[in-house]
């Protein structure tokens, strides 16, 4: 399609795009609370489409309105007591691994060489690696923990102020607020507005739904491959492994750590193999079939392109970047093109 | 696809898909982690039932039976390969007690899909009750267990407990297959 060369089409996309950047510049500014919003969205999302399953569940067996109240309840119960039950002994077991290794008195990198040495002789030789590069590895692996840990807490005060709010708002006043919305747009573009709202809400959906089985498929091998090798907090660190897959290319890499760092720490050497064994098959299902048949097709960003974004998020905003590298270039795509369209349509009807 | 290659095709999928859950059977029998029930302390939660119930959920009936079957008599024979432990009398090793257990966990992969056109989930996943009931008598008359512990309240406190973690995983690992796996048609 040849573009239109129409001065204002190209002077008001501009413009539409600058807002977008400085919408999501300021974003990025509070990034802690971008991503409690993002991460509501994707819960409302998952919600949504977890309601609508039941729903056709419930038409399918034909339950009626009350059943279907008391057979949901049930399920909320029991996924909640099954949650507690099978994480709380898990984290228990995490929790006593952790201890044994708090109580050491040796630096815990000085251990983990000790342990490793008569397997890799060369790399970890006596000259090769002092004891104050094994100390300074130590410390900034704690600086990078300590900060990560620092974050948290606020993290999760604006997730628990900002998400249950959205919620309410999506879930109780969502009606009202989008009609509220479309009356406020000039009556020529409401049209074309409710169809891109709708397409990226629907794209933003596909996405998170893509992520989250991503991140459940290997979240699923990790906790099957630890509880076979014997890994302490198995099915923990499978689902921090999992959970931790959503970040592109960096995520499987630190999602390994905690699990190997563990196991070497408290089992034998031998066993660190399993462990990455584990790692390379989740991987690999990962990369050789979820990523090509299955992500590919619901997010429907060309491959080549979705690495370029990726790139261009990391250099700009380190892991947040990768992570949503690929949702802010679907509202961008959604929001231009259909702006462009109606444009042109509106000042250039011979292109349209 | 001429009909014949078809089945044949058909035939060959089935075999991966029991091969496949055959193996991860014999991986939970032999994981290094144990699950202790913590309502029966010193008994071992028996996570490997699980898989059979799966497969009969996604897959159908027969091929929940043939995994049940299969995984639990290949984890008795590899069992019994790598060496039973001596001054141990055979069905109270753990190849003694998978192949006592074969047909209890095969009927209830054979039930979970039975049950999953007739009941919305996570009900068929219940069918695990069908093996933990049914592996009861078979464990009485093999001596593995006595009327005393079964007549206790703790017991079936313990049973109840397997079968709702049972469920819970079973629900999940079939959640994410048909979520994340599953292709659909586009």
């Amino acid at each position: 399609m040849e573009l239109t060369t129409h001065p204002t089409v190209w002077r008001t996309l501009a413009s539409l795009a600058a807002v977008l950047t400085v919408g999501l510049l300021a974003l990025m500014y509070f990034k802690w609370i971008f991503l409690a919003l993002v991460l509501g969205v994707a819960l409302i999302l998952l919600a949504e489409r977890a309601a609508e399953k039941y729903r056709d569940q419930a038409t399918r067996y034909g339950l009626s309105p009350h059943t279907r109240w008391v057979y949901a309840t049930a399920i909320v119960l029991f996924w909640g007591i099954a949650s507690y039950a099978m994480l709380s002994t898990s984290v228990d077991d995490l929790g006593f691994a952790m201890q044994s290794i708090a109580g050491r008195d040796e630096p815990m990198v000085a251990t983990y060489v000790e342990r490793l040495r008569p397997y890799m002789p060369n790399l970890l030789a006596e000259e090769r690696l002092t004891d104050e590069q094994i100390l300074e590895v130590q410390r900034s692996g704690l600086r990078t923990v300590t900060r990560f840990l620092g974050d948290l807490p606020g993290f999760l005060a604006n997730c628990f102020l900002i998400i249950p709010l959205m919620f309410y708002v999506y879930f109780g006043k969502g009606q009202e607020l989008a009609e509220g919305i479309v009356e406020a747009v000039p009556s020529r573009f409401r049209g074309s507005f409710t169809r891109a709202s709708r397409t990226v809400g629907s794209n933003l959906r596909s996405f998170f739904e893509a992520k989250f089985a991503e991140s459940a498929v290997v979240g699923g091998i990790c906790a099957l491959g630890f509880y076979a090798a014997g890994t302490k907090g198995a099915l923990a660190l499978g689902l921090v492994a999992g959970l931790l897959n959503i970040v592109p290319y960096l995520g499987p890499i630190i999602g390994a750590i905690p699990p190997l760092w563990i196991t070497l720490a408290v089992d034998e050497p031998h066993v660190v193999l399993y462990v990455l064994l584990t790692i390379v098959v989740a991987q690999m299902v990962d990369n050789f079939y979820l990523i090509p048949f299955m992500i590919s097709d619901r997010i429907k960003v060309n491959p080549l392109l979705n690495i370029i974004l990726i790139l261009i998020g990391a250099k700009l905003y380190g892991a947040v970047g990768m992570l949503f590298a690929i949702p802010i270039y679907l509202v961008y795509k959604t929001v231009l093109r259909d702006s462009y369209r109606e444009l042109v349509r509106l000042h250039d009807p011979s292109r349209a | 696809m001429s009909e014949s290659g078809a089945r044949s095709a058909h035939t060959t999928r089935i075999a991966v898909q029991v091969v496949l859950f055959v193996a991860v059977y014999l991986l939970l029998v032999n994981a290094r982690s144990e699950q202790i029930n913590p309502i029966l302390p010193g008994s071992r939660m028996a996570v490997e039932m699980v898989v059979p119930v799966i497969a009969g959920l996604l897959f159908g009936g027969w091929t929940g039976l043939a995994v049940g079957l299969l995984g639990a008599l290949a984890a008795a024979a590899v069992a019994t390969a790598w060496g039973l432990p001596e001054g141990e009398l055979f069905l109270a090793t753990l190849a003694g007690k998978q192949l006592l257990a074969a047909l209890p966990i095969a009927l209830s992969g054979l039930a979970a899909g039975w049950l999953r056109a007739l009941l919305p989930s996570p009900l068929p996943a219940g069918s695990l009750l069908l093996g933990h009931l049914l592996k009861i008598p078979i464990a009485l008359f093999a001596g593995q267990l006595t009327l005393g512990v079964v007549a206790g309240k703790l017991y079936w406190l313990g049973i109840a407990w397997e079968t709702l973690i049972g469920v819970a995983v079973v629900t999940a690992a079939t959640g994410i297959y048909r979520f994340g796996i599953e292709r659909r048609p586009s």
